[in-house]
């Protein structure tokens, strides 16, 4: 029941024209990252470096997570408020409304990710004839998942407040991945993308480095600030699904 | 089923919309609910399926509290609000298997599915997105997906708004052939739907219940009360100020050869009036005029 459930939310999201222009945006704007920046690595690493190809997570995660607070912004606008007082009537509780809708989002994250992470892992095989694609695993979870589980959680409880709250989030989401691209803009604690960290580490581990390949580890502390995130996006979901709604 | 209401009140920023409600419903029933725009309708079917809660007052289900029954309530529940929307993204036939499995249909859902597509004549939009059907077939699809668990309370809510007279009809007939072992509660604003189907009839106006009873009882009251005048030339000027001053409502009005003819209620007829037998729309309207009597308006 609850798989046919979550297959028609996925349906719904994924078979639309909004969807497919997603979907075309990343893929364009993608093969420009690939093309443009990642082609010649990071300073001086190798294009296919966990250094390159962490720049590379973080000039795409914007606008992945716009497009995923855009999705989320659909289960708060007036069609589905309108739906929702029949669905409402049904023995489903608001927790799992809200906890459904949640797993149709994620689900359609991971959807979504792949596209440039496919893409990525294409190009580097039929450029660089590269194909050791297990150590980006790593950096795909402790740069995408935090940030996205933090914005899901984020967006849902505003879009419970209001849904011009979620439309309020997206050129800040944006802007806050997008300007902060080298530029430490946003203080180490609003560090939501892990690009400030990147920054920061990158320049201590590759300006004036003796080794020819400084490998890429990241520090414990880095790793409970995400999973902070995680927590706090968790925190945030929890509020939304238990907070009643009922007037 | 037993559904009872309490001193049940709802206000909404300082405004009554509900005022010290007492009902008590059980099934088999069938059920109109009838009075103005902003009457209370609405607000009390939300209340009665668990969307709104009450300022005071309280809500059982077979002798339990609402907000402690409401898995019971909804798991026995069809409801079609006025105002909704649908998925309409998926087909028909995929938002109703979505809504089987919202509603927990498990066993016979094809069948089930099947059967309220073939019941609101909708086989041959069953594999159409949603989006593409008419604002009639969407209403088909709203009480297609309303009496898919065959629900033990069924309310609806304006149902046959947007659909044609023939539609109308089939639709009232469904409502009432489903209330012979459960409770059927329809808002309207057409009296004609009452008269046919309705075993019982609540008139509500601002909040509060005005009559409740079996609408030959509701007629019964306004005899007396309703009659017809013909009148000629320049006198038709006077029959419209004593509407104005609130004297008498007029129901109907019918030009004949001989000037126009008029049909009115009044709670104290005039001589000049000759009395005939009410329908259920005059008394709806006398039980409203007797309602603001009372009021002192």
């Amino acid at each position: 029941m609850l798989i046919n459930l979550l297959r028609y939310e996925i349906k719904r999201i994924v078979w639309s024209k909004k969807y497919l222009y997603i979907v075309l945006l990343i893929v364009a704007s993608t093969y420009d990252l690939l093309t443009r920046l990642i082609t010649g690595g990071y300073m001086g690493t190798a294009p296919f470096s966990d250094w390159t190809y962490t720049l590379f997570l973080n000039l795409i995660s914007p606008l992945l997570m716009v497009a995923m607070i855009f999705i989320i912004s659909n289960t708060f606008n007036d069609k589905e408020m309108r739906a929702r007082s029949i669905v409402l009537s049904s023995p489903i509780s608001q927790t799992q409304y809200y906890i459904l809708k949640s797993a149709a989002v994620f689900v359609t994250f991971i959807l979504t990710s792949l596209v440039p992470i496919f893409m990525s892992f294409i190009y580097y095989k039929a450029m660089f004839g590269y194909n050791e694609f297990g150590s980006f695993i790593n950096l795909i979870f402790v740069f995408l998942f935090p940030t996205f589980i933090f914005f899901l959680g984020l967006s849902m409880f505003l879009g419970k407040i209001n849904i011009k709250l979620i439309y309020g989030l997206i050129p800040v989401a944006f802007l806050m991945g997008a300007l902060n691209l080298g530029g430490n803009i946003i203080p180490i604690w609003a560090d939501i993308f892990g690009n400030n960290f990147f920054n920061m580490y990158s320049f201590s581990m590759l300006i004036g480095r003796e080794m020819e390949v400084v490998p890429f580890e990241m520090p414990s502390s880095f790793i409970y600030t995400r999973l902070g995130f995680i927590l706090l996006g968790i925190m945030f979901l929890v509020y939304t699904c238990k907070k009643g709604e009922k007037k | 089923m037993n559904i009872k209401l309490e001193n049940i009140s709802k206000k909404y920023k300082g405004v009554k919309a509900l005022d010290n409600i007492n009902l008590e419903i059980n099934s088999p029933a069938m059920i109109g609910f009838v009075g103005p725009n902003g009457a209370g309708k609405s607000t009390l079917m939300k209340m009665l399926v668990g969307q709104l809660l009450p300022t005071s007052g309280s809500i059982t289900v077979d002798g339990v509290p609402l907000n402690k029954n409401e898995k019971h309530l909804k798991e026995r529940l069809g409801y079609l609000p006025q105002d909704f929307g649908l998925y309409e993204e998926l087909t028909v036939e995929e938002f109703l298997d979505y809504m089987a499995c919202l509603k927990g249909i498990k066993e016979n859902k094809g069948e089930s599915i099947d059967r309220v597509i073939s019941m609101t004549s909708l086989e041959e939009k069953r594999k159409f997105r949603i989006k593409t059907l008419s604002g009639g077939q969407k209403q088909r699809v709203g009480i297609a997906q309303a009496i898919l668990n065959n629900p033990e309370l069924l309310i609806v809510d304006e149902p046959t708004v947007g659909l044609d007279p023939e539609e109308r009809i089939k639709f009232r007939n469904l409502f009432s052939e489903g209330s012979k072992d459960k409770i059927v509660i329809l808002s309207t604003h057409i009296i004609e739907d009452i008269e046919s189907i309705c075993n019982s009839i609540i008139v509500l106006n601002k909040g509060n219940i005005l009559f409740v009873g079996q609408p030959s009882e509701l007629v019964k009251e306004a005899l007396d009360h309703v009659g017809t005048i013909e009148i000629k030339g320049n006198d038709r000027e006077k029959i419209l100020e004593s509407e104005m001053k609130g004297e008498f409502k007029i129901t109907s009005t019918v030009i004949t050869p001989n000037g126009t003819k008029y049909r009115v209620v009044s709670e104290s007829l005039p001589s000049s009036f000759e009395k005939i037998t009410p329908s259920l729309e005059d008394a709806y309207v006398y039980c409203m005029l007797k309602g603001e009597v009372q009021n002192g308006k």
